[in-house]
């Protein structure tokens, strides 16, 4: 049953391959524009933004997961405390999400 | 990236512009065309309107119809759903504003259903989310702003209420009164652009995925869709009654 799974899934994965040619055809076309200081800034921005917002996240995590498991009678407190913090750093990553949008015109 | 429209977008424009002829475009600024007609000639009324009307019809008719049957002493299963989420919203007001929560119930029950149902329609193909637009979420956002300072106001007057902006100390007061106003107008912000960065992403990304490879792969998107859909409408609930439970608060000792 879970080696019928695995083929399906590889050959999802096959099937999709024309589309990441296609991807890669119209990116060299536009390359011909000139260097795109835009794109790159975007791209470094989301690379930082998530890279930053992951180890805060990970980090909070962490030390719900310690709580948690030091006094298990807190556990929905910290529970409700550590979700309203994740959710506030994953608002920030969005923010620069936002500025990338911005920048594609999307 | 093209758009993908709800079902009722068609038909009802359709409608529209066969009853009262196209939107008059030209014979506005074009900022405010941009404003009141933002498809431009095509539609009369855009997709988020059009979705958030469905989603005030719904809620409408569904929740009176069901709470009809209600019996206190052999409770449906409808009903003791209804119920859990109830006491799950009233749990929430009350852990987080504390004395007084009672009558802050129905604004940020009312603020939790529709968002979470709202959310939940992007999960159909022929329906569109009304909070994937930027205008439905500000508007959510400043219901939740006026909601709290005008709960402020209520319990301290408005000269105790500006005190709060005041500061600990009188000397740097006037500092401290510009970085709160300027914290306390940029929670709209925040409040709107986190829900509609989340539900607008996410749809977006699934759409993405969805015309790669059509099958399976939006699954895991969509999954994480749901567990996002009611995790925003929970954390706008959590923040509205925390807003308001910091602007109600009085200082003993």
């Amino acid at each position: 049953m879970l080696k019928k799974i695995a083929v399906c899934c590889a050959l999802a994965l096959v099937l999709a391959m024309p589309a990441f040619a296609q991807e890669t055809a119209t990116t060299a076309a536009g390359a011909h524009a000139g260097v795109r200081w835009g794109v790159i800034g975007a791209a470094f921005l989301l690379g930082l933004a998530a890279a930053a917002g992951a180890t805060a996240q990970g980090r909070a995590t962490s030390a719900a997961s310690e709580g948690m498991s030091r006094n298990p009678g807190a556990a929905k407190d910290i529970r409700g405390m550590t979700l309203l913090g994740l959710v506030l750093i994953e608002s920030l990553v969005l923010y620069a999400l936002l500025i990338c949008f911005l920048i594609y015109g999307l | 990236m093209q758009e993908h429209h709800s079902i009722l977008y068609g038909p009802i424009n359709a409608l529209l512009i066969r009853l009262l002829g196209e939107p008059p475009v030209e014979k506005m600024s074009p900022a405010m065309a941009r404003f009141f007609f933002p498809d431009g000639k095509e539609a009369w009324i855009p997709d988020a309107a059009i979705m958030t009307l469905l989603l005030l019809l719904v809620i409408a008719i569904l929740f009176p119809l069901a709470a009809r049957r209600f019996n206190r002493d052999r409770p449906s299963k409808v009903q003791s759903f209804l119920e859990l989420i109830t006491a799950f919203v009233r749990d929430l007001v009350e852990e987080t504003v504390g004395h007084g929560s009672r009558k802050y119930l129905p604004i940020i029950g009312g603020l939790f259903l529709f968002i979470a149902m709202g959310n939940l329609f992007g999960l159909f193909f022929f329906l569109q989310p009304p909070t994937g637009s930027l205008s439905t979420t500000v508007a959510l956002a400043v219901v939740s702003f006026v909601y709290f300072n005008y709960q402020g106001i209520r319990e301290h007057g408005l000269g105790g209420y500006l005190k709060h902006f005041m500061g600990p100390l009188l000397l740097i007061a006037p500092l401290f009164f510009v970085i709160e106003i300027i914290g306390t107008f940029a929670r709209i912000l925040s409040l709107s652009l986190r829900l509609f960065m989340n539900i607008f992403g996410e749809h977006t990304t699934t759409n993405v995925f969805a015309s790669l490879v059509p099958i399976v792969v939006p699954w895991p998107m969509m999954a994480l869709g749901i567990f996002t859909a009611l995790l925003q409408a929970y954390v706008f609930a959590l923040l509205t009654a925390v807003y308001v439970g910091g602007a109600t608060a009085h200082e003993e000792h």
